[in-house]
């Protein structure tokens, strides 16, 4: 049982890895995020604004997630950010996931995954590609990208192809959390 | 003022339609407020506006109205005015962000809304050069506050400084005469 466990733990871990390794897209770990943009808000405080989330986190720890498509996956993620900044509230931890793709479908499907998840904090936004893209140097290969940055500087950076996010993966990135959370 | 003003588009914000086709609801349409105005510039031309303010303290608010901070920090920009014009504070803000015509009638209504009776500009320039004006004069990061004494001499302001600090810093600023 236990090497059972263990190889499908090794499994994940080189899954994410490799994951991690393939696609490169987003500002890496380390870098500084490049700056102010203004995506359309489907949900939270700005709703159905153009608005800055870069500016609304500030320096505060934020993870970021920028989605080409919606997905199963991305809809577990989605639910295991929600949970973590529940729980982290006290260390003002902030959460968006930016759509990469402004279709009224993206829009309703976003604030469907919304309503049945109960995602209150994590705020769903979208915008056009080409206002992005550049800046942030999203690479079209990267469905998903994910950034969790704190004083405005990325300290863990994994991209994922269309289908890779597994709910395993999106574990791993949840893992990943203490790295911009204040230490106790 | 006057040289920075000539050859850019000043927006006449007392344009009512403007006001009115602004797709807020008829509630939230401000009413008229004398000397709220908001104009075109470069970042050449503010510079130059800056140059001709020696003698007084200046307070720039470097902002746009995506930006949740900047928006909950402006009535605090107007509070400033109305609290140290008088003592020779030159209050102004800078937009950054808002050039399309559609979001240049929101931020009339905005300034409209608070009141803003100070020179209010809007940058040009396209946004890589905006940025580095912004990292040059350490307003990186919006709302972000640029500050200068009686000589013209830049006075760094940390990013995080509370308003409170700053305005202890304005204080003494234009208590130098």
């Amino acid at each position: 049982m236990k090497k059972i466990l263990f190889a499908a733990l090794l499994a994940t871990v080189i899954g994410y890895s490799a994951n991690a390794a393939d696609v490169k897209s987003g500002p890496q770990t380390g870098e500084a995020l490049p700056g102010a943009f203004e995506p359309f808000n489907i949900t939270g405080p700005a709703a159905g604004e153009e608005s800055c989330l870069y500016c609304r986190f500030g320096k505060d720890p934020t993870v970021m997630v920028f989605a080409r498509s919606q997905s199963e996956g991305l809809t577990k993620l989605i639910g295991k950010i929600e949970k973590a900044v529940v729980a982290n509230k006290a260390a003002s931890l902030g959460s968006a996931v930016i759509y990469l793709d402004t279709a009224d479908g993206i829009k309703s499907s976003a604030k469907k995954i919304a309503e049945d998840g109960k995602i209150k904090e994590t705020i769903l936004a979208c915008i056009k590609p080409a206002d992005i893209e550049e800046d942030y140097k999203l690479t079209k290969e990267a469905d998903v990208t994910i950034l969790l940055y704190t004083n405005r500087k990325v300290q863990v950076n994994v991209t994922f192809k269309a289908g890779e996010l597994t709910e395993a993966a999106a574990e791993k990135v949840i893992a990943d959390l203490p790295k911009i959370l204040p230490t106790k | 003022m006057r040289l920075a003003r000539r050859g850019f588009w000043i927006v006449a914000i007392v344009l009512f339609g403007a006001l009115v086709g602004c797709g807020d609801s008829a509630s939230e349409t401000p009413k008229q407020v004398p000397g709220v105005e908001l104009t075109e510039i470069t970042i050449a031309g503010f510079e130059q506006v800056i140059a001709e303010q020696k003698g007084k303290v200046v307070y720039v608010d470097v902002w746009f109205l995506g930006c949740p901070p900047c928006v909950e920090n402006f009535p605090h920009v107007v509070e400033l005015h109305r609290k140290h014009a008088a003592d020779g504070l030159v209050v102004m803000s800078v937009d950054i962000n808002d050039k399309e015509l559609k979001k240049k009638e929101k931020v009339v209504n905005f300034l409209m809304k608070h009141e803003a009776q100070f020179p209010n500009y809007i940058l040009t320039d396209d946004k890589r050069k905006v940025i580095e004006w912004q990292k040059k004069n350490g307003a990186e990061f919006t709302p972000g506050v640029i500050l200068f004494d009686r000589t013209g001499e830049r006075i760094p302001v940390p990013e995080d400084a509370p308003n409170d600090e700053i305005e202890a810093v304005l204080t003494k600023l234009l208590a130098t005469k």
